[in-house]
Formats: C-alpha cells, sequence, structure tokens
C-alpha cells in the first residue's frame, strides 16, 4: 500500500487536513492583524506627542517675545524655536506623506489612517495653516546675531506698544542701558505678528493632531473588533467544520459498521448451514477462529480453540498416517511443491477415523480433507482446509465392490464346479464335511488347560489344512480362501502366549461361514445335475438343438469334459471314480500351483487307481500335499532348469504300488533342486526350531528331519499355495495315524523322493 | 538461484530442458513418444538416479521426471543431490501409488510434483504443464 493510497481513510485524512488549513488562514489573520495593534498604538503615542508641538511653537514665540522686550538674550530661545518649528514641520511632512513616522526606538511605522480621505482633508488644512505659520516664523528663524544696541546711560524709552496678549511691559530698568536695534525692532514687530497669527493657530494646529489621534484610535478599535469578528467567526467555523466532520464521520462510520455486521453475519450463516467442514490452518498449524458449525458433527467435539491439527486427528487416525497427513501439510507450506500436483498423495484424502462410542467401542467413519492454498499478498497466508464425512459414499462403493466380487465368485465357482470330476467335487463335499464335523466336534470338546487348548487348534488345524489342500487342488478358490482364513485365526491363537475358551469364539463363526459357504456349492452342484438330467432325458427324448446350447453354454470352449464331467456319475464306479478323480485333481493342482509359481511341470500318476477305500482319504491328503510341496519347493523356475541343462518342465512323478502283504507304497518323486540342508537349518534356527549351535551338529539325515516338525516353511511368505509351514508335520501324523513310515532321499540339484509305506488293510489283504 | 557450477547453456530454440528418469524402458519411451509439449525438448534419458545424477552434472536439465523405484540410487536419492546441483530445477515424480508415504519423501527432498502411474498421455502432458505453469507462478 502507498502512502498515498489512504483507502478508507481518505475522506477523514482530508476533512482534518481541511480543517487544520482553515485553523492556519484564522491564525495567519489574526496575527496580521495583532501586528497592527503596536503600530497603532505607537501611532496614537505619536500624534498625542506631536500634539503638543504647536504649543511649543507658540511658547517659545512668546518666550523670545518677553525675552525680547526685557532685553535679555534671546539666543537660547531662539534657538528652541527652531527646533520646535523644525520638528513641527517634520511630524507634519510625515504625516502628510502617507502617514509614515518614525516612532521612539527609531523604526519607521506607517499609519494606514493617515491615508483615509478625512485624515488626508485634515493635514491638508494643518498644512494650509502651518504654511502661514512658517511663513510668519521664517524671518524670525533666519534672524540672527543681537538684537540690542548698547546707548549708556541714555534712557530707554518705552518699547513700541505689546500684542494683546503680551506680557505685560516690564518696567525697564532705570539702569538699563540697553535698547533694540532697528533688527531688534523689526524681530520683535514679526514676533507680534507671529505671536498674534500662533495665538489661534497653534490651537488650531494641536486640535488637528489630536483630531487626528483620534482616528487612528478610533481606526485601532475598528480593528480591534474586526479581529474579534474574525476570531469569532473563525471559531464559528471550525465548531460548525469540526460538526460536519463529525457527523459525516459518524454517519459513515455507522454505515461502515451495518455493512461489516452484514457481511459477519452473512459469514455466519454461510458457515453455520454449509455441510462441509471449513477451517483455516496457519503456519503453526492451529485452527483459525472461523469455523463451519459442520465441524462439530464431523468431529464429535465442540471445542476446537487453539486446537492444533495434529492434536485434532491424534485420537482418531493411526500414528503413521497422523505423521504422513503433518509431512503433507508441511509440504504444502513450502514453496517448492505444486499444489495441483500433489492432490493424489494427500494421504487424508479418503482416511479412515475412529471416534470413541460412549456406550463402549468406537464408530469408524471415512472423512476427506481437501487442502487448498489461501494466498494474501502475493504471499502464503492459511490453507484452507474442506472437510466432508463420506463414509456413506466409502461404504455404498465398498458394498458394490463387494457385492461384485461376491458375484464375481460365485460365477467363478459355478464355472470352476463345471471344470470338476462331479464325482471329485461330490467326495471332497462329503471330505469336507466330515472335517468340518470334526472341527465342530473338537471346538466343542472340553478343555481347561493350555496344553488341551493347543492340542484343540493342532487338531483343528489339520482338519482345515486338508480342506484347503483339496478345495487347492479342486481349484475352488473361494473355499480355499475360506479355509485359508480358517487357518490364519488358527495361526493368531497358536501366537498367543496363553488361552482360554472365549478365544476359540470366533472360529466358531469362521467355521459356519465355511459350512454355508459348502451349502452354496453343493447347492449349485445339486442344480446343475438336475439341470444335466433333464437335458439328458430331453436329448434320449429326440436331441433338442436347445439342449445342446443349454449344454454348450455350460460348458463353454471345454464341450467334451463337462459332457464327460456330467455323464460321469451314471457311468463310473465308487472307488475308480473316486481315483480317477484324484488323479485329475492333482493334475489340476501341479498345472495351476505351476503357473501361480511362474513354473512349468508334467505329472505322471501311477497305480492311484489302486488305493484301497480304507486309505482313499490320506493318500489324497498326502499327495496333495506333496505334489504341491515338489512344485513350490523342489521344482526351478524355466531360465534356473536351463542353466544346469534340465528341461523346461519339471518332472513329477506320483506312484502307488501295493506291496501284498508288505502293504502298500507310495512314492512321490521330482527332479527339482532337492532339498536344501543348509537353507532348511538357516530356516529352523529362524522359526527357533533348533538353535545355531544344534544346527552345527546336525548330519544330513537329521537336517532333513527338521522339514517334518511343526510350524516348520521355507517359503518366504504365507500364500495359499504354501508357507504356512504345516504341510510335512501334516503327513508326518498322516502316516503315522495309519500306522506307516515316511522316507526321504534327495540329492541337491538333482531331485527330492518321499517313499511312504503304509501297512496292509483288512480290505486291501482280503483283496 | 542456481547454482554458479551448474549453468548451462540454454537450448539455443529456447525451448526448455527435459530429462527422463525411469528403470524401465518402456516407461522412458512412453514418456518420449507422448511428450506434446513444444516448450519441452528431451535432452537426457537414465535408468537409474546414479546415471541422472551424472546427466544432470554435465548438462542440467529445465524439467526431470523422476521414477522412485530404481536400482543403484532411487528417485528419493536423487531428487535431493539434483535439488542441490540446480535448485530451481522442476521435478515432477511418477510413481504407483502404492506409498503415500513415499512419495511425500520424495516431495520433501525438492520434487515439485507427482503423477500416479498409469499414466494416459493426456494426464501426463496436463501435469507437466502445470508444472511449468507453476513455476510461472511462483516467479
Amino acid at each position: 500500500m502507498g502512502i498515498l493510497d489512504l483507502g478508507r481513510y481518505k475522506g477523514i485524512v482530508f476533512a482534518i487536513t481541511g480543517f487544520l488549513v482553515f485553523m492556519a488562514i484564522i491564525m495567519a489573520v489574526n496575527h496580521g492583524k495583532a501586528g497592527q495593534f503596536s503600530d497603532n498604538v505607537a501611532g496614537v503615542r505619536f500624534l498625542e506627542n506631536r500634539a503638543q508641538q504647536p504649543h511649543a511653537v507658540y511658547d517659545a514665540s512668546v518666550q523670545l517675545a518677553q525675552r525680547l522686550q526685557n532685553g535679555e538674550k534671546i539666543d537660547e530661545t531662539l534657538e528652541s524655536l527652531r527646533k520646535a518649528a523644525a520638528a513641527f514641520d517634520n511630524s507634519l511632512n510625515s504625516l502628510a506623506n502617507g502617514g509614515m513616522i518614525t516612532d521612539s526606538t527609531g523604526d519607521i511605522l506607517v499609519l494606514p489612517s493617515m491615508t483615509e480621505p478625512a485624515a488626508v482633508e485634515q493635514l491638508k488644512g494643518a498644512s494650509k495653516l502651518w504654511d502661514g505659520y512658517k511663513a510668519k516664523l521664517d524671518p524670525i528663524l533666519r534672524f540672527s546675531g543681537s538684537p540690542y544696541v548698547t546707548t549708556q546711560p541714555a534712557p530707554a524709552p518705552a518699547p513700541a506698544a505689546n500684542g494683546k496678549n503680551a506680557a505685560a511691559p516690564v518696567a525697564a530698568a532705570p539702569v538699563s542701558t540697553v535698547q533694540l536695534s532697528p533688527r531688534g525692532r523689526r524681530l520683535q514687530g514679526a514676533l507680534n505678528d507671529l505671536t498674534q497669527y500662533g495665538n489661534t493657530a497653534h490651537g488650531q494646529l494641536s486640535t488637528v493632531l489630536a483630531s487626528l489621534s483620534n482616528q487612528v484610535e478610533a481606526h485601532s478599535r475598528k480593528q480591534t473588533d474586526t479581529l474579534r469578528y474574525i476570531q469569532i467567526g473563525g471559531m464559528v467555523a471550525a465548531l460548525l467544520l469540526l460538526g460536519a466532520i463529525f457527523l459525516f464521520f459518524a454517519r459513515n462510520l455507522r454505515k461502515e459498521e451495518a455493512s461489516s455486521n452484514r457481511q459477519r453475519k452473512e459469514t455466519q450463516d454461510i458457515l453455520r448451514t454449509v455441510n462441509e467442514g471449513l477451517f483455516l490452518l496457519d503456519k503453526d498449524l492451529k485452527l483459525g477462529s472461523e469455523r463451519s458449525m459442520a465441524l462439530n458433527a464431523i468431529f464429535r467435539r465442540e471445542d476446537f480453540l487453539d486446537l492444533t491439527f495434529d492434536k485434532l486427528l491424534k485420537d482418531i487416525v493411526p500414528e503413521k498416517t497422523l505423521r504422513t497427513a503433518m509431512d503433507y501439510v508441511a509440504l504444502l507450506w513450502g514453496e517448492r511443491v505444486n499444489e495441483k500436483l500433489v492432490k493424489t498423495i494427500n494421504p487424508l484424502n479418503e482416511v479412515e477415523v475412529h471416534f470413541d462410542n460412549p456406550a463402549g467401542g468406537f464408530d469408524t467413519h471415512f472423512l476427506e480433507f481437501d487442502f487448498n492454498r489461501v494466498k494474501s499478498e502475493g504471499s502464503l497466508s492459511h490453507l484452507l482446509v474442506t472437510v466432508n464425512d463420506v463414509t456413506k459414499r466409502v461404504m455404498l462403493s465398498r458394498e458394490l465392490q463387494e457385492s461384485q466380487e461376491k458375484a464375481q465368485a460365485q460365477l467363478d465357482l459355478l464355472l470352476r464346479i463345471l471344470h470338476v470330476e462331479p464325482d471329485s467335487l461330490t467326495s471332497f463335499l462329503t471330505d469336507a464335511d466330515v472335517s468340518l464335523k470334526m472341527v465342530n466336534s473338537i471346538l466343542k470338546e472340553p478343555a481347561r488347560e493350555e496344553s488341551a487348548f493347543r492340542a484343540k487348534i493342532d487338531g483343528i488345524y489339520r482338519q482345515v489344512h486338508a480342506v484347503k489342500g483339496e478345495a487347492a487342488a479342486l481349484g475352488l478358490k473361494t473355499v480355499e480362501q475360506r479355509a485359508h482364513a480358517f487357518e490364519e485365526s488358527l495361526n493368531d491363537l497358536k501366537g498367543r502366549q496363553s488361552l482360554s475358551g472365549s478365544d476359540f469364539l470366533p472360529l466358531v463363526v469362521k467355521l459356519d461361514d465355511l459350512f454355508n459357504h459348502l451349502a452354496q456349492v453343493r447347492e449349485m452342484l445339486s442344480r446343475l445335475v438336475d439341470l444335466h438330467h433333464a437335458i439328458a432325458t430331453k436329448r434320449t427324448a429326440g436331441g433338442e438343438v436347445g439342449a445342446e446350447k443349454v449344454d454348450q453354454w455350460l460348458a463353454g470352449q471345454d464341450q467334451t469334459q463337462i459332457t464327460k464331467a456330467l455323464v460321469a456319475p451314471a457311468d463310473l464306479g465308487e472307488t475308480t471314480g473316486a481315483v480317477g478323480g484324484l488323479e485329475r485333481t492333482l493334475e489340476d493342482l501341479a498345472a495351476r500351483v505351476a503357473s501361480s509359481q511362474s513354473k512349468q511341470v508334467n505329472l505322471r500318476c501311477a497305480g492311484l487307481d489302486g488305493v484301497p477305500e480304507a486309505y482313499r482319504r490320506a493318500v489324497k491328503d498326502i499327495t496333495i500335499q506333496l505334489v504341491r510341496n515338489a512344485v513350490v519347493h523342489g521344482i526351478e523356475e524355466p531360465g534356473e532348469r536351463a542353466k544346469v541343462n534340465k528341461a523346461a518342465a519339471g518332472a513329477l512323478a506320483v506312484e502307488f504300488t501295493p506291496r501284498g502283504s508288505d502293504g502298500f507304497e507310495l512314492i512321490v518323486q521330482d527332479d527339482g533342486r532337492g532339498l536344501q540342508l543348509e537353507r532348511i537349518k538357516e530356516v529352523a534356527v529362524e522359526r527357533g526350531l533348533i538353535t545355531p549351535a544344534q544346527a552345527a551338529m546336525l548330519d544330513p539325515r537329521q537336517t532333513m528331519a527338521l522339514i517334518f516338525r511343526p510350524g516348520f516353511s521355507t517359503a518366504d511368505r504365507v500364500t495359499t499355495d504354501a508357507g504356512r509351514g504345516a504341510g510335512m508335520d501334516l503327513v508326518r501324523i498322516l502316516v503315522a495315524e495309519l500306522g506307516g513310515r515316511v522316507g526321504l532321499a534327495s540329492a541337491g540339484g538333482k531331485f527330492s523322493k518321499f517313499k511312504i509305506w503304509l501297512p496292509a488293510t483288512q480290505s486291501a489283504v482280503a483283496a | 538461484m542456481a547454482s554458479a557450477n551448474a549453468k548451462a547453456e540454454p537450448l539455443t530454440n529456447g525451448k526448455l530442458k527435459l530429462m527422463i528418469c525411469d528403470d524401465s524402458n518402456i516407461i522412458r519411451r512412453k514418456i518420449e513418444r507422448e511428450l506434446q509439449i513444444e516448450r519441452l525438448q528431451v535432452i537426457a534419458t537414465a535408468a537409474n538416479g546414479k546415471q541422472a545424477v551424472e546427466a544432470f552434472r554435465k548438462e542440467p536439465a529445465d524439467v526431470v521426471t523422476m521414477d522412485i523405484t530404481m536400482p543403484e540410487m532411487d528417485g528419493i536419492e536423487c531428487v535431493e543431490n539434483l535439488v542441490k546441483i540446480k535448485p530451481d530445477v522442476l521435478i515432477l515424480v511418477i510413481s504407483a501409488l502404492s506409498d503415500k508415504a513415499t512419495a511425500i519423501e520424495a516431495l520433501k527432498k525438492g520434487a515439485n510434483g507427482f503423477l500416479c502411474k498409469p499414466f494416459t498421455d493426456r494426464q501426463l502432458t496436463e501435469a507437466l504443464e502445470e508444472l511449468l505453469r507453476g513455476a510461472g507462478n511462483d516467479d
């Protein structure tokens, strides 16, 4: 703002300046007028003084005449007459000359009143009188020398008759011998003439001067009056001006106040009504005093006084979000960052917040913060923060996404079911049902001690893991995900220091979820079977084209497979059907896991149709586990295999061989990298299964045995394919439960071979 | 503003110099190909932070697009170095929006804006134009 840019104060500055100028003019006039007073006083004094001068001239002339009469010396008297006459002459000239006079200090003053017509007239009259006076004075003043002659002792005759007013002639001293010379007599005559004239004239002259003095005085009085009028006028004008200024500004002030009140009210109305939370943040990240009422509802608080932004967020967002948010806001305060180009990384763009609920627990909301720089006079003064509660929007979009996912999952499930051997599926559903019922009964078992709780977890774990493995093998992703989630909860329980009965409650919900989901799968399967029967019936009745179309639709691209699958139940026996299902299941599993791991694998199965019913379930669980492990851990990626001159696709073999009375042999072998003993040791140490010292002591056999220990897994991350560390543990337990044995052989870089011996069964022996 | 050791000659055609820094040559080529801003001319590309700093020392660019996750030297460290060499350089971080905190870290080191991968040619053009406009406003 420039110094002359007065803005709203322009009016008052001009008014006050005008007032001061007016006062200054009044003072100046006052001062000028007051200065004339002393001149006037000096003038009056001058004139009063000069009014005596004609008397002095006259007196001197009378005295001179006296002296001449008495024959006394006249020089001094003559001299004083001269002086008096000169002085008066001088004074009169001064006055006539525009009233220029010399005051007692010698300064020259001008009496303006002497130039007034009346005064000029009077002065003219006086000059005329004085001129007459001077004419008569002239011969006297020019006289010099002695007016007397000495004639001793002749008596002097009486001098010439005196003037009327002349002093009474004094009788000449009888001894006087002094007589007037002829010049003296002429002087005496002139004197007589003068005194006669002067007798009237001096009085008139005095009167003129006195009158002039009066005029000056009157003039002075007039000036005093003028001055008084000016002062009074000035004061009145000043008061009026002040009053006007006051009125003007009072009115303006009221107007401005009214307008600012209106603006304030409008702002307040806006802030009270607007749905967004609005506030300003200053450089110290303090909230401004003006803010919208919506904030109270959004943040569930009334008190925002002296609140800082971090305090506002501290209790409702996680520590890390808060830190990131504060960093982000600090960035906006900096000069470098382009505001529009950082909106996408606003960490409070859609932030989840938690408010304590007075009734217990907390409420989750989603808030959306937007920050805008506020510039004032070119520099950043505030950040305008806009907050919206977007909970509904977020929830709706999540619901939408969930329902989309659910629909997609059902569709996937349906398509998957269409691709699965109905027998495999039925068998899976039956096994899973059994497993889950077992989980249910384990959950119901009474337990008090820590060890009993742990045993329960392990028991449940084995069942759920088996369900997950089979679901994965069949590609039933939705089932696999639920079982995986169940496992996660179990893992969480395992990791706890101490357990109680109530810790198992959430498992019931998970179990219920799995049950329901499996029921859905069963429902879907039964509908498909119904559909198939309907189509089959129609086809045998006349081979309707429409039915084929439905068939094709159901089959997708793989029409033969679906036809085969749907027809299968009627044609295949229980045992062979189930085992044929296992082979396919294992092939599917190997292919799927391989593709998720970017690997290639060729699975060869042999003898699986000879698995006795008693071992069917166990063999299935074991082979699923070992096949998965072989693809995940054993077989290398094609690139790696190429380096060691192996075929891109790994070879994996599953063989089941009856050994007569010696029972059965199950072999699962791959040509992968073999067991990496050092890595196994490292992992065992990491998992806390053994100490580093123990690791150093282990021979290869003991090292291999580590993989059967509970909690061992070499996969770095837990995925649905591997990494839980329960797999080999499960194999060992399953085999042990059947009274069998597990053997393991491996050569680094070449192969791994699992050899499982199972005892002969009643039925097997019988067969 | 620019430090004395980093004052290279402007391009004779009056254009601003652009350096592209990304470890993916697909992205590098995409940016080069889709650049539709007359005022910018690509003078260098770099596959990691180290290369970028070396190229920048030889001839500092006016504008830089910067990936975050790169081998040798990541984008955050690279931004820090470039700003040290030429404080008024304009840097647009182009990265996936997996971790906002990392992006904010790069901005704290002196980058000016952020563009999220994947991006369309239009988003790229708009972001670079905004970057140049923002610089004009600050002057």
